[in-house]
C-alpha cells in the first residue's frame, strides 16, 4: 500500500513546540479547528493540547519571509521539505476517516451565512469552550453581548426526504441537549429552547441527562420549525412555530444554534473507490447487519461514523473491534516488529548518600529569555546532595541525553533533576536516558521552569528567576528523597473467561479463540443463543435463527473453546492474569476449578414482562417479542384487521427511566412484517419518541409509506385500554386532530423494554465491578472506556452494558477481545512503579483505603504473621493506579504511594 | 501554552491527582510559612481515576470549615476545580486566591515558631 506524507515544513524531531515561530510569523489564517471564528499564524499547531507539540506550516497563506526559521533556535524549519511517498508492508486496513457535518448554507430557510447569530452547533460548541475564540464566555457573533435567549433548532439537514438527508445522524439530540446545559453553566439565567421532531437520547443514561436538563430549565418543544426572520436593528432572531395546541406562535431569541446532521465527504467515496470498498446509498460504508466492522473487501475492516452516523460509545467500540478482527488475520506475525530496549546494568544506589546531577534548559529563549539560568544553576550548586549542574540549550535534545548519560556515569551521579519545561510531554524521555546511562528510572525528577515559570511571569523576570530557584530547590530536595522502584512483573494465565452464552458472549468466545487463546465459555441455560433464540428476523431481513445456528456450529467445530452449559460461577478471586474460577454445573452440583487470565462479563438482559394494558390478563396482549415468534411461525397469528402496539411500557418512567433503544425499531420491523403478510391489516403505533436512530429512519419512513399510523402520546396522557366482550379497545388524545380516538383492535402489542439479568448483582459483587442504578454494568467512562470496567482484566460487551441492537453487540463483544488480548498477548503482567505500599505494623484494617479504590487494588485480609493472626490492608500491585486516594485517606498513615510518599510531598513543602 | 501571566508568588507542589493531597500537607505548608495553600482538582465527574477528586473534595471541604473554626481566616485555604484545557481560568484563580491571602496579610495561625514573624 502506498501511503502519502504531507509535509509539515518542519523537522519533527528538532521541534521543540515551543511556539517562537509563531509568535513572529507576519501571516495568518483561519483557525478552523474554532469552526472558522479565530485567526492562527501561519505556522501553527491544531490546538493548545497536541501530543506530540509539534508545528506545521501552512503553505496556503505562508509567503516564505523565513522569520520562523530564523527565530527557531532548534532550527528545525525546513522549507525544503516534500510530498513523500511511503510503500508500506500491511496485512489489514481500518477506515476510520468518520464524517463531515451537513453544510447547512444552502438551508437558506435558517439564514445560517445571512444572519449572524445564526451559529453551526459546531460553532457554538467552540465558543461554550474555555480554549475558543471568546474564551468560554456565551456571546453572539454580531455584537459580542450575551445573548437573553438561545434556540437550538434540531434536524437541521437530516431526518429529510426533501432537503438534506434521509437518515437520523444520531448524535445530534445529545449534543444540543449538553450544549444548552452548558451555556446555561456559562450564563445562568440563559433561556433555551429546543426544537425538535423527536428527542432521541437512546444512549446509555442519556434519558437521564435530558430530564435534567429538563430540571435545569431547557425547555423543549416538539415542532420543527419552518423558517428564521432576522430583526435587522437588533439582529434578535424570529422564529414561528406551531406550537402544542396547534396555534401558531412567534418567539423572538438572542441566537439561534442549528444542530446540523453529518454526512459522509466526496473524499471518502475517492478512499473507497482506491481501497475497493462498497458504500450504501448514503455514502457510508456498506457492512453487513451480522458483519457491522467488515467491508466488502476481505482484510479492511471499518470503524466509527464511516459505517454510519454514531455516537462516541459506538465508535470506541467498533475501532476496539476492528483492531480485534484486523490482528486475528495478522495472528501468527503478533510481536515481530518489536524491538526490546536493552538497558545496562542496573547501578546500586543503596547505602550511597545523594549526588544529585542537576540540567538546568535555557530552552532557547523560552526560559532562557525570562529567567536568568546562570544565576539559578549557580544557586542550585549550594543546595545539598547536588555534586553537578549543567546548563543546556536544550535539555531534550538528543545531543543533551549524551551528555546527561556521560555525566552520570563521569559523577557517579545516583539521583538526576531536570528543570525545563513539562514532564507530561517530557519525563518519559528523560527516565529513559537515566535507565539507558544504569540508573533507575524513578531517581529522576523535574521541576517545571517554562510552563509554571518564564512563560507565566514574563514581566517580572527577576521574580521568575527566583521562583525558578524556589521550584528547582523544591524538586531538588523530593530527589535526595527518591528511591529506585521496581515495576513488578507476574506471571499470567492465557486463558479467557465469557459469562454469558448469548450473541456477545459467543461472538467474544470465538474471538478469543481465534486470536490463539483458549476460553472457558459459561452458559446458566441448556443451550448457547441467549435473546436470540427469540429473534428471528432484523430490520433489514437478515435471518437471524441462520446466525445463531451457525455460531453455534463454529463454537462447537472450535477445539480452544470449553463451553460449561447450564452452569453458574460460585467464585472468582484473584487478579488480572490471575483468576481462579470455580464454575458448578446446575444439574449435577459439581463444581470444578479452573486458571483464566481475564474475565469478560456477558450476561445479558431479557425482555421485561409488563403489568399494565391487561398483559396476562388478555392472550391478545402480547409483547413485540411473542409477536415476532407468532410472526415467524406463520400459523400462530389469525389474519389481524387491526394491531395497536404501544411503545414505552412501563418503560422510560419512574421504575425504569432508561430507554431501551431497540423497541422502537423492533416495533417498525414487526409492523412492516404485518403489512407484508396482511397487508389488508390496520397498525397503529403509539409513541412518546420514536427512535429509530441512524440508517434505520429508513424504515420508519418506509412504514410510513406503507400506511401505518404512527401516533404521538404523552408521558402524562397514556393510552387507555378495556375489553368488551372479547374486543380490546384502545382509547388515546390525537395530538393532530386535538380529539380522542377510539381503536377496536384484535392484538394488543407492547413494547416493554429491556431488563438486566438477576444474576448481575452476584458477578457485580463477586468481580467487586459497580452496577449503574438500573442494573446495568458501569463502565470505567461513559463515552471513552465502554468496555473496560475501573479493574484491569475484566471487561463487558453485550446488553449486560445496556440494552443493544445486533450488530452493536457484535462490535461491542469484538471490542471486549480487543481489550482483552492487551493482557492476554503479553508475556508477563507489568505494574506500575509508583503504586500504593502498606506498612502492616501500622495498618489498623479499617479498611477505609480499601472503600475509597476505585480499582479495587486494596484489599483487608487476614493472614497469619510471626504474632498470630493479623488482619491488615493488602495491595494488589498489578491493579494499582498510584492515585494516592487511599494514602490521603489512611487515619494510621499506614499506606504511602512510593515515588509520591508523604515524606517526598513534605519535603517540596517544607523547602519551597 | 496559553502564556497568561498570573503572579510570581505561587509555587507549585505535583501530585498524581488531587485524591492524593492528605489534609496534613495543608496544616504543614501553613506550618512552615505559606500565607496561603490552593488545592486545584479536576472537575468533579471527570477524574482520571474515576472517583478521586470526590473523596478529596469532601475531605478537603471538611478540612477547610475545620480550618475556619480554628481561627484561620476564610481564604487562606481555598480549593478550585477546573480542567488542564482552562488556562485562563486557572490565572483568574491564582490571581484571586493571591489576592484574598494578600488583604489578610502574613498568615500568624498555626505558623510554627521559628517562622513566626510576630
Amino acid at each position: 500500500m502506498k501511503v502519502i506524507r504531507k509535509p509539515r515544513y518542519v523537522d519533527p524531531s528538532k521541534c521543540t513546540g515551543c511556539g517562537l515561530c509563531a509568535q513572529y510569523c507576519p501571516v495568518e489564517s483561519i483557525d478552523s479547528y474554532n469552526a472558522g471564528m479565530g485567526i492562527v499564524p501561519g505556522i501553527f499547531v491544531e490546538y493548545q493540547q497536541a501530543v506530540p507539540l509539534i508545528y506545521t506550516i501552512n503553505r496556503d497563506v505562508c509567503i516564505g519571509c523565513g522569520l520562523c526559521a530564523q527565530y527557531c533556535e532548534a532550527d528545525a524549519v525546513d522549507y525544503t521539505q516534500k510530498e513523500r511517498t511511503d510503500v508500506l508492508d500491511i496485512g489489514a486496513v481500518i477506515i476510520a476517516t468518520g464524517t463531515e457535518t451537513y453544510d447547512v448554507e444552502p438551508l437558506t430557510e435558517y439564514g445560517y451565512g445571512r444572519y449572524r447569530n445564526v451559529v453551526s452547533s459546531i460553532e457554538f460548541e467552540r465558543i461554550l469552550s474555555a480554549s475558543g475564540p471568546f474564551r468560554g464566555l456565551v456571546l453572539r457573533p454580531s455584537d459580542g453581548v450575551e445573548p437573553k435567549s438561545v434556540a437550538f433548532i434540531q434536524c437541521v439537514g437530516s431526518r429529510s426526504l426533501v432537503k438534506g438527508n434521509e437518515y437520523c445522524s444520531s448524535a445530534c439530540c445529545m449534543y444540543a441537549v449538553k450544549e444548552a446545559v452548558v451555556a446555561k453553566e456559562h450564563l445562568h439565567g440563559l433561556d433555551i429552547s429546543i426544537f425538535f421532531m423527536d428527542i432521541r437520547a437512546y444512549g446509555k443514561d442519556f434519558d437521564k441527562y435530558v430530564e435534567r436538563a429538563k430540571d435545569s430549565g431547557v425547555k423543549f418543544i416538539r415542532s420543527r420549525v419552518s423558517n428564521i426572520k432576522e430583526n435587522e436593528n437588533t439582529k434578535d432572531l424570529r422564529i414561528t412555530y406551531e406550537s402544542d395546541d396547534g396555534k401558531m406562535q412567534t418567539n423572538t431569541f438572542g441566537m439561534v444554534v442549528l444542530s446540523h446532521g453529518l454526512c459522509t465527504p466526496p473524499s471518502s467515496s475517492e478512499l473507497a473507490e482506491k481501497l475497493g470498498v462498497e458504500l450504501d446509498r448514503f455514502g457510508f460504508c456498506r457492512t453487513g447487519e451480522f458483519t457491522p466492522l467488515e467491508t466488502s473487501q476481505p482484510g479492511i475492516f471499518v470503524s466509527g461514523t464511516f459505517q454510519g452516523p454514531k455516537d462516541i460509545p459506538e465508535t470506541v467500540m467498533q475501532s476496539s473491534g476492528a483492531s480485534a478482527l484486523s490482528s486475528e488475520l495478522l495472528v501468527t506475525e503478533r510481536g515481530s516488529l518489536i524491538t526490546k530496549a536493552e538497558y545496562p546494568p542496573k547501578i546500586d544506589v543503596m547505602g550511597i548518600g545523594p549526588r544529585i546531577g542537576v540540567f538546568v534548559c535555557y530552552c532557547g529563549i523560552n526560559i532562557g529569555g525570562y529567567v536568568d539560568v546562570p544565576a539559578v544553576s549557580k544557586y542550585v550548586e549550594s543546595l545539598e546532595g547536588v555534586v553537578f549542574v549543567d546548563t543546556n540549550l536544550f535539555t531534550c535534545s538528543q545531543d543533551s541525553q549524551e551528555t546527561i548519560k556521560q555525566k552520570i556515569i563521569e559523577h557517579k551521579l545516583n539521583r538526576v533533576v531536570v528543570a525545563s519545561c513539562t514532564p507530561r510531554t517530557h519525563e518519559p524521555l528523560f527516565q529513559e536516558t537515566c535507565e539507558s546511562a544504569g540508573l533507575n528510572r524513578y531517581l529522576f525528577s523535574m521541576a517545571n521552569i517554562r510552563d509554571q515559570c518564564s512563560w507565566v511571569h514574563m514581566q517580572t523576570k527577576e521574580k521568575a528567576t527566583e521562583k525558578a530557584k524556589d521550584l528547582v530547590r523544591m524538586t531538588v530536595a523530593k530527589a535526595r528523597l527518591l528511591e529506585p522502584l521496581e515495576r513488578l512483573t507476574f506471571d499470567l494465565t492465557k486463558r479467557g473467561l465469557v459469562i454469558g452464552g448469548g450473541l456477545a458472549g459467543m461472538t467474544a468466545a470465538l474471538g478469543l479463540a481465534r486470536q490463539g487463546y483458549e476460553t472457558i465459555l459459561v452458559e446458566r441455560e441448556n443451550e448457547l443463543g441467549g435473546n436470540l433464540t427469540h429473534i428471528h428476523y432484523t430490520l433489514a431481513g437478515e435471518d437471524v435463527q441462520e446466525l445463531l445456528k451457525s455460531l453455534r456450529k463454529q463454537i462447537k467445530d472450535e477445539p480452544k473453546i470449553t463451553v460449561h452449559m447450564n452452569s453458574e460461577i460460585t467464585e472468582i478471586t484473584g487478579f488480572i492474569g490471575n483468576y481462579k474460577t470455580k464454575i458448578k454445573d446446575k444439574d449435577t452440583g459439581k463444581e470444578s476449578e479452573t486458571e483464566n487470565g481475564i474475565v469478560i462479563v456477558a450476561t445479558g438482559g431479557k425482555e421485561n414482562k409488563p403489568t399494565e394494558y391487561l398483559y396476562g390478563k388478555n392472550e391478545k396482549v402480547i409483547t413485540q417479542q411473542e409477536l415476532e415468534v407468532k410472526l415467524a411461525l406463520n400459523s400462530q397469528l389469525s389474519t389481524p384487521k387491526s394491531i395497536v402496539m404501544i411503545q414505552c411500557v412501563g418503560s422510560r418512567e419512574n421504575e425504569k427511566p432508561y430507554c431501551s433503544r431497540y423497541c422502537c425499531s423492533q416495533a417498525v420491523k414487526n409492523a412492516l412484517k404485518i403489512k407484508e403478510k396482511f397487508p389488508e391489516a390496520s397498525v397503529y403505533v403509539l409513541y412518546r419518541d420514536i427512535r429509530t436512530y441512524g440508517t434505520k429512519e429508513v424504515y420508519y419512513n418506509k412504514a410510513r409509506e406503507k400506511g401505518i399510523l404512527f401516533i404521538h402520546y404523552d408521558e402524562d396522557k397514556k393510552p387507555i385500554v378495556t375489553e368488551k366482550n372479547g374486543v380490546i379497545n384502545v382509547v388515546l388524545k390525537d395530538p393532530v386532530l386535538k380529539r380522542d380516538l377510539s381503536i377496536d383492535c384484535d392484538y394488543l402489542v407492547l413494547s416493554p423494554g429491556m431488563v438486566p439479568q438477576e444474576d448481575n448483582e452476584t458477578y457485580a459483587k463477586m468481580l467487586k465491578v459497580p452496577l449503574n442504578q438500573d442494573g446495568f454494568f458501569l463502565e470505567a467512562h461513559m463515552k471513552l472506556r465502554p468496555v473496560d470496567f475501573a479493574t484491569d482484566g475484566i471487561y463487558m460487551c453485550g446488553i449486560c452494558h445496556s440494552p443493544k441492537m445486533l450488530d452493536e453487540s457484535i462490535s461491542q463483544a469484538n471490542a471486549a477481545v480487543s481489550r482483552a488480548c492487551t493482557i492476554l498477548s503479553k508475556d508477563r503482567i507489568q505494574a506500575e512503579g509508583t503504586i500504593a505500599h502498606v506498612d502492616i505494623y501500622k495498618c489498623a484494617a479499617c479498611g477505609t483505603c480499601e472503600a475509597v479504590c476505585t480499582y479495587g487494588a486494596v484489599k483487608v485480609v487476614e493472614n497469619e504473621t510471626r504474632t498470630g493472626i493479623e488482619r491488615y490492608a493488602e495491595v494488589t500491585e498489578a491493579l494499582c493506579k498510584g492515585c494516592g486516594a487511599c494514602a490521603s485517606s489512611c487515619r494510621m498513615s499506614a499506606i504511602d504511594i512510593k515515588g509520591y510518599a508523604d515524606k517526598d510531598i513534605v519535603a517540596m513543602i517544607d523547602n519551597f | 501554552m496559553s502564556r497568561f501571566q498570573y503572579p510570581p508568588n505561587i509555587e507549585i507542589v505535583r501530585v498524581p491527582c488531587v485524591s492524593r493531597v492528605n489534609p496534613l500537607f495543608i496544616l504543614r505548608s501553613l506550618q512552615h510559612g505559606a500565607d496561603g495553600v490552593l488545592v486545584a482538582g479536576c472537575y468533579p465527574g471527570e477524574c482520571n481515576y474515576s472517583t478521586g477528586n470526590l473523596y478529596a473534595r469532601r475531605k478537603l471541604l471538611m478540612l477547610k470549615s475545620y480550618l475556619e473554626y480554628l481561627g484561620l481566616e476564610k481564604g487562606r485555604f481555598q480549593c478550585a476545580w477546573l480542567s488542564s484545557a482552562e488556562a485562563e481560568r486557572f490565572v483568574k484563580i491564582a490571581k484571586a486566591t493571591i489576592e484574598s491571602v494578600r488583604k489578610l496579610g502574613p498568615a500568624k495561625k498555626l505558623v510554627r515558631n521559628k517562622f513566626n514573624r510576630d
